[in-house]
């Protein structure tokens, strides 16, 4: 099976001198989704009719010059996380407690989407309401990876990651409260993007820890991300953590390079317990930074030690609040892992829960004022670890699995209680073949730095001139 | 809060959600995971926690936007 693999930009570029290509990629879209993305239990709903409507719709104005052709997501096919409500759709966020419910409402950056022309094509399986960082699920399917499908996606947005590595859209939207869009990213071979606290809205989307929990995009190429990026930022009144920030000139920047950039080396925390072929990999790019122009220091995150820990309660207390009601009700409708996960919230003190949150403002603080006035981005893994395989990432089978779980979002958690954002760039693959990558942590509101950044070592790496092995899939 | 008081909080959360049909092992496995992560999360010494600090958060980042 193969797919070609199109970006945002060429997509577009097709489309402008043959409009017509609208309905085309919109039919392989969801043709590939109901084939390969069902294969590799990466779909929940495939929305062939509206899709298709949508994509003739488009296509109709655009012809008739009714559109404006300036939009760069113009007739472009995503498909999100099944977190993201579109009402009338299916909407069951991975989770037999929401079998058969459908969207009341559409999530404003569903809505900011379809404002710049994006088809959208279905939704994608998620890990129980985004509690999981492997991407195991019973109910909903495990999802495989397309660079060998023994191994997981990652998750919680493991759909997400399943479906835009194999090529069938060239976005989606996943979540992140820990790790969610980074930990599949990374483990895909994709640019994950965990937003600033604030700059993305999140109404509409199914809340796992409503302080905690951002929307990001994954995507093949940094220049897709940011595409989508901008599309999305955007004051959300719905949302009480929205600001009134627009990310305008991210495109503008992207090619300038990074010789005005300083990246840190963190002297702490963030490379424990990593296994060396890990760390190895991620100190040959930062050489490559240096020779590119950046300014590469060592430099120490104060206080972040506690932040994981931090982020497990909060998520833990508040995830226990949503879904209190549904496990009295029926416990035994929620995946084993997510209903252990839940319960430790129900054992946390307020005051607990208080001073998590409480000392949240002081640690973003201090870091700003410590780390990043010293450095524009750290450098960090994502997994600590190689990717490993659906079977010994699986605790319901392998309870010994579970040292190596709690470890998997060491890096990504810390930045979720921050409120910072992070992206992640594939920088290679590991001695089984699948994708390495790099996290580049900013300060708030830079993520036009991190960008560039990812977006200058991309360009030196070309990590996506490897394509995964698609034919694996075919039955 | 005394130990015997958390103790004993612990003992009617486990007998509420038992009543639900959860076994009292996971009800246990979830407390000593929360008291593992409490002793882990909350080593900050809260007695120099302000208030404020709660509010603080979404005023900081509502700031560094305009700044940005």
């Amino acid at each position: 099976m193969s797919i070609p693999l199109r970006s945002i930009e060429e997509m577009r570029t097709k489309i402008d001198s043959h409009p017509e290509s609208i309905i085309e990629q919109t039919y392989q879209a969801v043709s590939n989704l109901d084939s390969l993305g069902r294969q590799m239990n990466a779909v929940a709903h495939v929305a062939k009719d509206d899709a298709i409507a949508r994509a003739e719709h488009l296509q109709d104005t655009v012809l008739r010059g009714d559109v404006n052709r300036s939009s760069p997501l113009l007739g472009v096919p995503v498909a999100h996380k099944d977190l993201y409500m579109r009402k009338g759709w299916p909407c069951e966020g991975g989770s037999k407690t929401l079998a058969g419910h459908y969207a009341s409402e559409t999530a404003f950056v569903v809505n900011r989407l379809d404002q710049q022309g994006a088809v959208d094509c279905g939704r994608l399986t998620s890990v129980e309401f985004g509690l999981g960082t492997t991407g195991h699920n019973t109910y909903a399917g495990t999802p495989t990876n397309p660079w060998n499908p023994e191994y997981i996606c990652g998750g919680s947005s493991s759909g997400s990651g399943a479906v835009v590595a194999g090529g069938i859209v060239p976005v989606s939207l996943g979540t992140d409260t820990g790790g969610s869009v980074r930990l599949p990213a990374a483990a895909c071979g994709l640019v994950g993007i965990k937003s600033t606290h604030g700059l993305v809205g999140r109404s509409g989307v199914l809340a796992l820890s409503p302080t905690l929990d951002t929307v990001g995009p994954l995507t093949r190429s940094v220049r897709d991300g940011a595409i989508v990026l901008q599309a999305i930022a955007k004051l959300d009144k719905s949302d009480y953590s929205s600001v009134p920030f627009n990310l305008l000139h991210l495109l503008d920047n992207l090619e300038k390079g990074m010789t005005d950039l300083r990246i840190g080396w963190p002297t702490n925390y963030f490379f424990d317990d990593t296994e060396g072929t890990v760390s190895n990999g991620i100190d040959a790019v930062f050489r490559i930074m240096g020779r590119l122009g950046a300014k590469c220091i060592d430099v120490e995150v104060p206080g972040i030690e506690t932040a994981n820990e931090m982020t497990m309660l909060i998520t833990a207390v508040e995830g226990a609040a949503l879904h209190e009601k549904k496990i009295l009700e029926d416990h035994s409708a929620f995946e084993e892992q997510s209903l252990a996960r839940l319960l430790v919230g129900f054992f946390v003190p307020a005051h607990d829960y208080y001073n998590a949150l409480a000392n949240r403002a002081s640690s973003a603080k201090l870091i700003l004022a410590e780390t990043f006035e010293k450095v524009d981005a750290i450098i960090t893994p994502v997994w600590p670890y190689p990717l490993p395989t659906i079977e010994e990432s699986d605790l319901g089978a392998n309870p010994e699995a579970t040292q190596m779980l709690l470890k998997s979002g060491h890096n990504t958690r810390p930045v979720n209680y921050l409120g910072f954002p992070a992206v992640n760039l594939p920088i290679g693959f590991d001695r089984n073949g699948l994708p390495t990558s790099v996290q580049l942590i900013g300060a708030p509101y830079t993520e036009e730095k991190l960008l560039r950044i990812a977006r200058t070592v991309e360009r030196e790496l070309n990590f996506w001139n490897v394509q995964p092995r698609l034919s694996v899939f075919t039955k | 809060m005394s130990d015997k008081t958390k103790h004993s909080d612990d003992n009617s959360l486990i007998s509420r959600f038992s009543m639900a049909g959860i076994s009292e092992e996971s009800l246990n496995n979830a407390a000593d995971v929360a008291k593992r992560l409490r002793k882990q999360a909350c080593p900050v010494n809260s007695s120099a926690l302000d208030p404020r600090h709660f509010t603080d958060y979404q005023a900081f980042f509502f700031e560094l936007s305009r700044k940005a």
